[in-house]
């Protein structure tokens, strides 16, 4: 596959078939990508779709045996405070899918605006943007994220600035890169001597150029992102106790693994389930848009 | 060379600076202070006696300025918490968990990850390959803590072989095997993905043609050309795991209660205890600083033909 695929390529590029097709074959044919892609669209069903079918909160429910597959109409039990873990579950997997998507918007906005400085204007921008990126990689990870958490406080907001501060200088560092790399391409020379505004040339020359290590990077970055909400939550540094985080329940159901082995199992098994979906799904989608990459 | 050294080394110095600046500030706001009383509050007199004895009175950047003199002298100041205790001493009790802990588990996953990655490069697509890869995705992938609850579920609870937590390295070796085998298995993961990356790419050299062509035995081969040239990306992805592993693990020593740095360095920051924090982040910092210069000094090594130059 890795050998014959730019040659087809090129070949079928020749025939008129558009790269957004040729990749889109490329996934498709690509069996773990299409795997990852089923993992997350059905968790994400699971996620949004059950929740509205049930009277949250149900806590303190009154039921024989907590365990899982004992008592009808509980099918993966109830955990300590007396909540469905069915439901609590598919809450918490919305609370990780919420945060991922926010953080890589941040970060989407964020590198691009400051990649595109950085590489389009140089000189002062430049220097500044790319100083501050190289310290703030310094900066250690989990640290910071506790720091500021504690710092602001445990709100989806902070959490989401928090994780998000730490994933824009390797996304601003591909944009700038890239920026440098087209920016006296002759088209975009043309276009600006015909006095085209700079936001204009961006978003219609620039940004079309990056869009593929872009989307790559981001993508293949939604798995730590998960990663980063979910360990702040085990440690008791993530969201407040209001609001349902399948790390929290980890962290909380440790205790209890002896006598309610679920608690903590099952939100592990359906983090482990998202993550690896999330992985299988940007590698493919690394290979199908770079087939040379891998 | 001599020169790159030591114009990096001034460069980590300046970074420090910008690190402690940013931490300082924000534990500076952080709500809820070390010397708040909730009960039996002590007297306005007393307390601002305590501030200025700790210096908390000053605005923070006085208290920052003051911090980092002390600092550069070796003196990181006493432990709110643990009263007429050095940083230092403190240090000295509770890294050396960690360290035995993170030295254990690079001692099976460096090795062996090298080794399967490059196994399942000679045979790709087999069996072995998948197999290898399966296990090098799983590790890089799901949560250590998600690992931890695994296996302690199966191992502790429904098997009762391995106790559920502790670290008695010579009463009860058995303690040592889940952190150490989950500690390594991110690291293990890692090493096999760029191993078997290296060996697969090197493979399809010309010079790796010739050589065998010429009737050069295969193992010569693979260590003379092939190894040598995996070494590159390895100390690149070697550099970030080092001083990871030396750094402890807060989540794995939260879990199986071990008295580490890392499970230190949440507790502190939920004390306030700011001299704590400070030191820690400032050493891990430095240990990030040097593990990347070291690796790109080694890069000389390795390939005679990089040039260090800034």
């Amino acid at each position: 596959m890795a050998d014959s695929a730019p040659v087809l390529a090129d070949a079928e590029a020749r025939l008129g078939v558009s790269p957004a097709a040729l990749a889109l074959r490329r996934f498709m044919r690509n069996r773990a990508a299409v795997l990852g892609l089923l993992m997350v669209l059905g968790l994400a069903l699971y996620a949004f779709g059950v929740p509205m079918f049930s009277e949250y909160p149900a806590t303190n429910l009154k039921v024989t045996s907590k365990l899982p597959f004992q008592v009808a109409g509980y099918p993966l039990g109830t955990d300590i405070a007396g909540r469905d873990m069915l439901v609590y579950l598919a809450l918490g997997m919305r609370t990780s899918i919420t945060i991922a998507t926010l953080v890589q918007l941040f970060v989407i906005v964020v590198s691009l605006v400051l990649g595109f400085i950085a590489g389009w204007f140089g000189g002062a921008a430049d220097f500044a943007i790319s100083r501050l990126a190289e310290v703030w990689v310094a900066l250690p990870g989990l640290l910071f994220q506790i720091l500021f958490i504690v710092v602001f406080g445990p709100t989806v907001l902070n959490l989401v600035l928090s994780i998000a501060l730490l994933g824009w200088p390797e996304t601003t560092r591909i944009v700038r890169a890239r920026v440098l790399q087209v920016r006296h391409l002759d088209y975009i020379d043309a276009s600006r001597g015909l006095g085209a505004p700079t936001f204009m040339i961006a978003v219609k020359h620039v940004i079309p150029n990056l869009l593929n290590p872009f989307v790559i990077a981001i993508s293949l970055g939604v798995p730590s992102v998960i990663l980063s909400e979910s360990t702040l939550s085990f440690l008791g540094y993530g969201l407040s106790e209001s609001q349902p985080s399948l790390g929290k329940l980890v962290g909380i159901s440790w205790q209890y693994i002896q006598a309610y082995w679920h608690m903590a199992v099952l939100p592990a098994l359906f983090l482990s389930l998202l993550m690896l979906g999330a992985s299988f799904f940007g590698d493919g989608l690394r290979d199908a848009l770079d087939p040379q990459s891998s | 060379m001599l020169r790159y050294i030591l114009l990096r080394l001034f460069g980590l110095l300046l970074v420090l600076l910008v690190v402690s600046f940013i931490t300082f500030g924000m534990l500076y706001n952080v709500p809820g202070g070390p010397f708040d009383q909730y009960e039996q509050p002590l007297s306005a007199a007393a307390l601002a006696n305590v501030k200025a004895k700790y210096n908390l009175d000053k605005p923070f950047y006085v208290v920052w300025a003051s911090y980092v003199a002390h600092a550069a002298r070796g003196d990181f100041g006493t432990s709110y918490s643990a009263e007429n205790k050095s940083i230092l001493e403190i240090f000295q009790q509770q890294w050396g968990t960690s360290v035995q802990l993170g030295l254990m588990a690079l001692a099976w996953s460096v090795p062996l990850g090298v080794t399967l990655g490059v196994v399942a490069a000679l045979r790709p697509n087999s069996a072995t390959d998948y197999l290898v890869r399966f296990v090098a995705i799983l590790g890089t992938t799901v949560p250590n803590f998600a690992i931890a609850v695994f296996m302690t579920f199966l191992l502790s609870v429904v098997w009762k072989l391995l106790p559920t937590g502790g670290w008695l390295p010579i009463k009860d070796p058995r303690t040592l095997v889940m952190p150490v085998f989950i500690f390594g298995i991110l690291p293990f993961g890692v090493l096999v993905r760029y191993a078997r990356n290296g060996i697969l790419e090197v493979f399809t050299q010309d010079y790796m043609r010739t050589a065998r062509a010429k009737g050069v035995p295969f193992v010569r081969v693979l260590f003379k050309h092939g190894l040598r040239n995996v070494l590159i990306p390895l100390i690149t992805v070697l550099a970030p795991i080092i001083p990871n592993a030396l750094t402890g693990s807060a989540i794995l020593e939260k879990i199986f209660r071990i008295n580490g740095i890392g499970r230190y360095f949440i507790d502190s920051i939920g004390q306030r205890d700011y001299p704590m924090v400070m030191a820690l982040v400032l050493i891990v910092t430095v240990l990030w600083g040097i593990s990347y210069l070291a690796g790109d000094v080694l890069y000389t090594v390795a390939d005679p033909r990089v040039r260090l130059r800034r």
